[in-house]
């Protein structure tokens, strides 16, 4: 059915394929394939975006190091609350991130993690942050949604995979896979309608990890890398 | 409150009870049974005053004591700046309520007619001197606070307003004594000068404030400490300065104050910023008895310029300031949980940055070509292998990167060991060591996030 002339561009009409309009566009992801499902246009600003990685080393962080670098470089603040590992100053260097800008908050315990989390976000002040969040039930993570509200920074909130199966109030949800040692982002939840196929992106990596070296057999469950989420 | 075992002033709960001044202390106690009584100290009273006026500097640069109980701004200067004569009254009752006085306010253009309008509790403003005879007329005499025989005599020929006092004989009144009260009435008219000596802040400030009842919660003292802080700003606001750091002295009844200096990130005098920075370090200290009395001492204070205010509504969310934010932050978690990275030139990894204190300038370091990652591992993590390689599904994809350096310092400082790029069994990349000091040894040392 045709549509009616003039109600194609009427703003009260809403068509399913469309993605939200958020109040500000977001910020450049740097990847332009990953920019074109995001409503916004980029990291979405002033609500809650969470990533949730598959297992560390993914390339997880390497996503957001040109937002990083962008916005650093413009002056604006980043926050790495509650890392799980040391944020390696030379390799951030390396990326383009302006240390100076860069602050890295280590509460300790599950209380002051969210307490630090949350003032963070109520500042407003961050062009964006980071921050790390095991275990959360919905009460704290809406309570971080609320914080981030408002402001004028992303809010990146890397979870376990387990967090993938529950339901969360962050406007923006991606699983990070690998798929042929590039990075699949899953987009499981955004203002908008169903991505059913993932994101594939060519990360640039120190190495390709499906170069693969044949002098090895595969040997089943060995204990590599300790179980353990970024 | 009494004085000289006579009631000279009540709360309104012992007013209730019908507790007046004038009354005597032990009809007094027999009126409330639970009547609390304070000795009257001139002393604090005056304090309070000096305090007052302190704080008053925020209005206006022309403030002075008129003793007893009276502070005057003359805020004729500034009526534009802070919105009209309504506003600014508005602004100083709630101040005054926010440091914890009850304040009557009144005001004219000479400054014994506001001393006396406030003290019949009209809460009048008058704006304009000639509309300031009818407004004085009806005040009650007691108002002019004149002394006891003079009063008398003028109540005994029947004056009860001031009003009825100005239009007689003055040539008679000056006769029977009574020719102050002409010259008050002149002053307060405007007829005669009245020049008042200024208040001068002091140039350190210190303010106490006792408690009524003994405290350990760190909530309560907070909400006094605000109170105490209230008055602070207000002075820093006069001097146009800010401070850096202050300490608060929690006073214990019978053993050593517990000191607490608060440290802010920048200068500042805003006193929510201070507030809530003090309510941290309070819920953070341990306190081992009630708290009697808090102490506020400034640190060394420092310029800082006035406020500019905005032209046109800011439109933006409000946001802190970093400065700010940090120092919450730090007030919380403690000092090292807030750090900034930073490269250091050393070649050994683990020496290759450092924790900084944000906001400092940063080093220039020349960037390392060889691939870092961006996750490093606090305690490395040793890994099964044999001599060449590491155990599956380790897989090397890229090195060795030979990194030896540090021979030449004491104790295990020296390193020599060949870095690889290796591929988990996912796909994940991450750092690796073989130490060539320990055949056989794998380490896990970085993840390339």
């Amino acid at each position: 059915m045709a549509l009616l002339p003039g109600l194609a561009d009427s703003p009260a009409l809403w068509r399913g394929g469309a993605l939200a309009v958020p109040a500000a566009p977001g910020i450049p992801t740097g990847f332009p394939a990953l920019d074109a499902v995001l409503p916004g246009g980029g990291w979405p600003v002033g609500v809650l975006t969470e990533l949730i990685a598959e297992r560390e080393g993914i390339g997880e962080l390497t996503l957001l190091l040109p937002a990083l670098a962008k916005l650093s470089g413009e002056g604006r603040w980043i926050a790495f609350v509650a890392p799980p590992r040391l944020p390696y100053a030379p390799a951030l260097a390396a990326a383009g991130v302006e240390l100076s800008h860069l602050v890295v908050v280590q509460p300790e315990g599950a209380d002051a993690r969210l307490w630090a989390i949350r003032q963070v976000l109520a500042s407003h002040a961050f062009g964006m942050v980071l921050a790390w969040l095991d275990e959360a039930g919905g009460a704290p993570l809406r309570r971080l949604q609320l914080a981030a509200e408002g402001g004028s920074g992303a809010a990146a909130l890397f979870r376990p995979p387990a967090a993938a199966r529950q339901s969360s109030p962050a406007a923006l949800r991606l699983r990070l896979g690998l798929t042929c040692g590039r990075l699949a982002i899953e987009v499981l939840k955004r203002r908008g309608p169903r991505v059913c196929e993932p994101v594939i992106l060519d990360l640039p990596r120190a190495v390709r990890s499906h170069a693969v070296v044949r002098d090895l057999p595969p040997q089943p469950a060995a204990a590599g890398l300790p179980a353990r989420h970024a | 409150m009494v004085e000289r075992r006579r009631c000279v002033g009540a709360n309104p709960a012992a007013q209730r009870l019908g507790v007046h001044a004038g009354l005597g202390e032990a009809a007094a106690a027999a009126m409330a049974e639970t009547l609390v009584t304070r000795v009257r100290d001139p002393a604090l009273e005056e304090a309070a005053l000096r305090e007052l006026a302190c704080w008053a500097g925020r209005y206006s640069p022309v403030v002075s004591l008129d003793a007893p109980a009276c502070v005057l701004i003359e805020v004729g200067a500034g009526l534009r700046l802070f919105g009209g004569a309504q506003a600014l009254a508005a602004a100083i009752r709630a101040g005054c309520r926010e440091l914890g006085f009850a304040a009557r306010l009144a005001g004219a253009p000479t400054p014994l007619a506001a001393r006396w309008l406030a003290r019949a509790g009209t809460d009048a403003i008058i704006m304009e001197a000639a509309g300031l005879e009818q407004a004085l007329d009806p005040l009650p005499l007691d108002v002019l606070e004149c002394p006891p025989q003079v009063l008398e005599m003028l109540l005994s020929i029947g004056m009860l307003t001031l009003g009825e006092c100005r239009r007689l004989p003055r040539r008679g009144l000056a006769r029977r004594g009574a020719g102050g009260v002409i010259e008050d009435i002149d002053r307060a008219l405007g007829a005669l000068p009245d020049p008042r000596p200024g208040f001068v802040a002091p140039s350190t400030y210190a303010a106490r404030l006792e408690l009524g009842v003994h405290e350990a919660q760190a909530e309560a003292l907070a909400f006094a400490l605000a109170r105490l802080l209230a008055g602070f700003s207000a002075w820093l606001e006069a001097r146009q300065a800010g401070v850096e750091r202050f300490r608060v002295r929690l006073m214990h009844e019978g053993r050593e104050a517990t000191l607490l200096t608060v440290t802010l990130g920048s200068a500042s005098r805003d006193c929510a910023r201070c507030t809530r920075l003090a309510r941290e370090h309070l819920a953070r200290i341990g306190l081992a008895a009630p708290v009697c009395a808090l102490a506020l001492e400034a640190g060394e204070i420092v310029p800082l310029a006035a406020r500019s205010r905005e032209l046109f509504a800011q439109e933006r969310e409000p946001c802190e300031d970093i400065p700010e934010i940090l120092e919450r932050l730090r007030a919380r978690l403690g000092e090292d949980a807030v750090w900034t990275p930073q490269c250091v030139a050393d070649h050994r990894p683990e020496r290759a940055w450092r924790r900084a204190l944000p906001g400092r300038a940063p080093v220039a370091v020349a960037g390392c070509a060889p691939a870092r990652p961006l996750w490093l591992l606090m305690h490395p993590e040793r890994l099964a292998g044999r001599d060449d390689r590491p155990d599956a599904p380790l897989r090397l994809l890229r090195g060795p990167e030979r990194i030896e350096s540090g021979w030449w310092e004491n104790g295990d400082a020296g390193i020599r060991r060949d870095y690889f790029i290796a591929a988990g069994g996912a796909g994940e990349l991450l750092w690796v060591y073989r130490d060539l000091e320990a055949p056989g040894a794998w380490v896990l040392h970085g993840i390339f996030a």
